[in-house]
């Protein structure tokens, strides 16, 4: 019940952050405000897990909202390198025999460069292409991506990088003990993950920020709107969507590697790493919440945690799990008809939010 | 199995993945609609000839009749009620609508028909035609003669018929069509529901080749995409090469590589799309 | 004709071919800085698509473009466009989810005074810009509220802010009427006068005779003419591509 209001709580914070009509101090405070929530949710809250899923999922999907949002290219292939980045920082964590035992702060970043590479070799291959056949050739990507770490050429008992990957044995990240601070009891999952999380969340979200002020992100926007004329202006597209490309993954895959620490057994969790559910997750949070805005995935993952957190507190069966894909489907038909620009649509300052302006978002683009 | 047998089951699945691209290609080609939800169609009509098979003991080439008339008669209701309010948003805005389509299609039938695996297995099914020592499994003849009846049918529909060359001319100029009389909105609608019939026909023969489940179909998106991308979209005997061609590739694929079959079918699409996006034989229009 | 200083753009037998249709052919012309070029020639002339070989946005068949000492060709229209060369869209599309500041403000950005500047300088070197071709009050507006006279004066706009030495006008004039087209004019000549050299695709006869120095002709993607307004307006060939045989007889006044 706790983590519901601390959701609800956020979400009106951030949507008064991200708010037009507000004062500039006003939103600071809200923002501010906001972040201290986050801070101090530990203490408030016995398991703060929900809030961990939320947090990570916000900043895969601050990920996708680089490449889908601002660049206007709908990466269907992210959650490739989310799980890319979460067996990478596993294969260099782990404490098996054959692995190096990082620790997880040079481990993780050291993750989330290798995918970067990786993504930029992709990037140079499917950037080439546009609208469909772009989104579909990551969908590609995501659909090949498992079947590479399971390439046993590479990654084989016999392969070039042994067993990188496990190699047919378990994978796993070390386990995090609990901590003491003082007198008190830093228990992991409830603290130390927890932070670890809120941490890819700010990281997401000061990347983004950064980003919309700075000459990429006009850039990047300009591409969306009208690519040939962004060329004409002297942007060199190929340069900047790489860029992008680059950063979404980056991106997932901190997250990714974040989750996969908590997840700690890699073997068992690999499915659920590349899932469709995952892959459509980050795509709903930023349509909710509007793609192209600094605040967007923030707001769309609150909202949809908050559903969860809800749901499960009333029902208390674990048949939204099983459905969850299905809802989420439901739910990415729900907001491409209804709110096509997301929520951000009226947090903008120029429209009201009403139910017959939903209604006109429906019929707005018909035969 | 030697290599000429492996060609020969390379071609004969390869008549199936033309009817796919087929489908995929006037949605494509006519709406400019990528309809993911296709794969979720070719589900559908396997489950719904399985279970005519399992219980009333209809036979699959029997059945397929029906199930296409089912799938034309769900596909004209979907463009007709759904799809229709997006025609025109942006490619993103409809893809993603497909895109959730066949998540949730898929998602539903994950949870209603569970993960079991499925085959409709006539009194035919392990019969194979010998030919020395090649094998000819009947139902992929049948696919074959399936496939090819549905193909010239499809194509004397869109050459000859009054109906047909109004979808042709859609695809053409949408805007001089609809300025000389043609309604869009049908026009959509009955290709749609072509489309979909063609999918249902694609997932009655499928339902008898191998076992399948739901999750077994994602693959037939990008292959109908690869399909149409190398065969050239609006190109009928485009769709019949290229899926001949994806039969092959799929055939040594999955015999050579198996566990990245998916993989070299992504990077032949890849290298394809790199070397030469306007495919092998595609020309405008839709002929 | 002959030019005491090295020409700002020389274009030697450039070609543009689609198979077997030439939609430029072997067309060679110089441009003296300083100078407003007009050029004209009856639809599908070849005239955007020689823009668009001066660009990058195509590549060339055959011939070779310089500028200013650099060749042109094989070059990507953003490296074009940061050697100092700008161009306006026949049809005009701005960046519609930005507003009208930010528009001229990804010019200063990325063209070919860009790599000096922020983002917020560039934005500030916007509103200069804007105040020249008269959009300084729709600043914070979102573009797509623009009229399309608004439009064109963004164009405008984005093209300047990328400190251009070579702009090329791609039927500026199109959808204008009147009194839009007197002051269309005395903005290009104000852009003229802050020392860019002009190329201008036309059809409006009164604005090509109005502003260009040196007009020449494109018909089936041949230079079939070269001269001043007068000459060319009276020059047979000229007529003919227009008006057709008949007409070519005789001897119509310019307008």
């Amino acid at each position: 019940m706790t983590n519901l209001v601390v959701l609800l709580g956020c979400l009106v914070l951030a949507s008064l952050a991200a708010s037009a009509r507000a004062r500039a101090d006003v939103r600071r405070g809200a923002g501010a405000a906001l972040l201290a929530l986050l801070l101090i949710a530990p203490l408030l809250s016995d398991t703060t897990s929900i809030l961990f899923d939320a947090l990570t999922a916000m900043c895969i999907a601050y990920g996708w909202n680089v490449i889908g949002g601002y660049t206007g290219y709908a990466s269907f292939g992210n959650v490739a390198y989310l799980g890319l980045g979460a067996f990478v920082a596993a294969g260099f964590m782990s404490r098996q025999p054959g692995h190096l035992a990082l620790p997880w702060f040079v481990a993780i970043p050291l993750a989330v460069g290798i995918v970067s590479v990786v993504a930029l070799a992709v990037g140079l291959a499917v950037l080439r292409l546009r609208g469909h056949y772009f989104s579909i050739a990551t969908l590609g990507v995501a659909i090949a991506m498992p079947e590479l770490i399971n390439w046993d050429f590479a990654f084989g008992p016999d392969g070039v990088v042994p067993n990188f990957f496990g190699g047919g044995r378990p994978l796993n990240f070390p386990l995090v003990p609990d901590a003491q601070l003082g007198g008190l009891a830093l228990g992991a999952d409830r603290y130390l993950f927890y932070y670890l999380g809120l941490l890819t969340a700010v990281v997401g979200f000061s990347a983004t920020l950064l980003l919309s002020r700075s000459k990429l992100g006009y850039a990047l926007v300009a591409i969306r709107e009208n690519e040939d004329a962004a060329e004409a202006l002297g942007i060199n597209t190929t340069a900047m969507k790489s860029l992008a490309y680059v950063l979404s993954a980056a991106l997932a895959a901190l997250g990714g590697a974040v989750v996969g620490y908590k997840l700690t057994n890699m073997t068992t969790e690999a499915d659920a790493l590349f899932s469709i559910t995952n892959n459509l997750q980050m795509i709903v949070i930023t349509l909710i919440g509007g793609p192209g805005s600094i605040w967007g995935p923030a707001i769309g993952a609150f909202i949809l945690f908050a559903i969860q957190e809800g749901l499960r507190s009333v029902s208390n069966s674990s048949l939204f799990l099983e459905w969850q894909a299905a809802v989420f489907s439901l739910l990415i038909i729900v907001v491409v008809l209804f709110l096509p620009r997301g929520l951000m649509e009226f947090l903008r300052g120029r429209e009201r939010f009403t139910w017959r302006r939903l209604l006109r978002n429906l019929t707005a683009n018909r035969v | 199995m030697d290599l000429v047998q492996h060609v020969l089951n390379g071609l004969l699945q390869g008549f199936i993945f033309a009817i796919i691209g087929l489908g995929f290609s006037m949605v494509w080609g006519i709406l400019n609609i990528i309809n993911l939800a296709h794969a979720a169609f070719i589900m559908l009509a396997a489950y719904l000839t399985y279970f005519l098979w399992a219980g009333p003991g209809v036979d699959p080439f029997v059945a397929l009749p029906l199930v296409m008339a089912a799938l034309f008669v769900l596909g004209y209701v979907i463009q007709s009620r759904i799809i229709n309010l997006v025609m025109r948003a942006s490619v993103l805005t409809t893809f993603l609508l497909t895109f959730g389509m066949e998540a949730l299609l898929v998602n539903v039938a994950l949870r209603l028909f569970t993960a079991d695996n499925r085959q409709t297995k006539p009194s035919y099914a392990n019969v194979s035609l010998a030919l020395g020592d090649l094998h000819l499994p009947y139902t992929q003849l049948g696919a074959v003669v399936v496939a090819l009846v549905v193909t010239c049918l499809l194509y004397l529909f869109l050459d000859r018929t009054r109906t047909g060359s109004s979808i042709r001319a859609v695809g053409q100029n949408k805007v001089a069509a609809s300025l000389i009389g043609i309604d869009l909105g049908r026009t959509y609608a009955l290709t749609f529901a072509i489309s979909a019939a063609l999918a249902g026909a694609a997932g009655t023969l499928l339902s008898t080749t191998s076992g399948f489940s739901p999750p077994s179909f994602g693959i037939f998106n990008i292959l109908a995409f690869s399909v149409v991308v190398l065969g050239g979209l609006g190109s009928i005997p485009g769709a019949l090469a290229g899926g001949l061609v994806f039969g092959l590739v799929s055939e040594f694929a999955g015999t050579y590589a198996l566990q990245e079959r998916e993989v070299v079918v992504f990077a032949v699409l890849v290298l394809v799309l790199v070397l030469r996006p306007t495919g092998l034989l595609g020309r405008e229009g839709y002929r | 004709m002959t030019l005491a200083a090295e020409p700002l753009l020389a274009v030697r037998s450039a070609t543009r071919r689609f198979g077997g249709l030439y939609a430029v052919n072997d067309v060679t012309f110089e441009l003296g800085q300083g100078e407003i070029l007009g050029l004209i020639g009856p639809n599908g002339a070849g005239k955007t698509t020689l823009v668009n070989l001066v660009t990058g946005s195509m590549r060339p068949s055959g011939g070779t473009i310089v500028f200013a000492g650099t060749v042109l060709n094989g070059l990507r229209p953003h490296r074009v466009g940061r050697l100092g060369v700008a161009r306006t869209f026949q049809v005009v599309r701005p960046f519609a989810n930005l507003t009208v500041r930010e528009n001229v403000g990804v010019g200063a950005m990325y063209g070919a005074g860009g790599h000096r500047r922020s983002a917020r300088e560039a934005l500030r070197t916007a509103d200069e810009i804007l105040e020249f071709v008269h959009l300084g009050s729709r600043r914070d507006d979102p573009a797509e509220s623009l009229t399309i006279v608004g439009r064109k004066r963004l164009e405008l706009a984005k093209a300047l802010a990328m400190e251009p030495r070579l702009l090329l006008l791609d039927e500026v004039m199109a959808g204008l009427r009147g009194a839009e087209i007197d002051e269309a004019i005395e903005l290009v000549r104000a852009i003229h006068a802050r020392g860019v050299t002009l190329i201008v695709i036309e059809h409006v006869m009164k604005v090509i005779v109005g502003v260009c120095s040196r007009v020449i002709v494109l018909d089936y993607g041949r230079k079939i003419a070269e001269g001043t307004p007068a000459q060319i307006t009276v020059d047979p060939a000229v007529v003919e591509a227009y008006l057709g045989k008949k007409y070519a007889q005789g001897r119509p006044r310019a307008d």
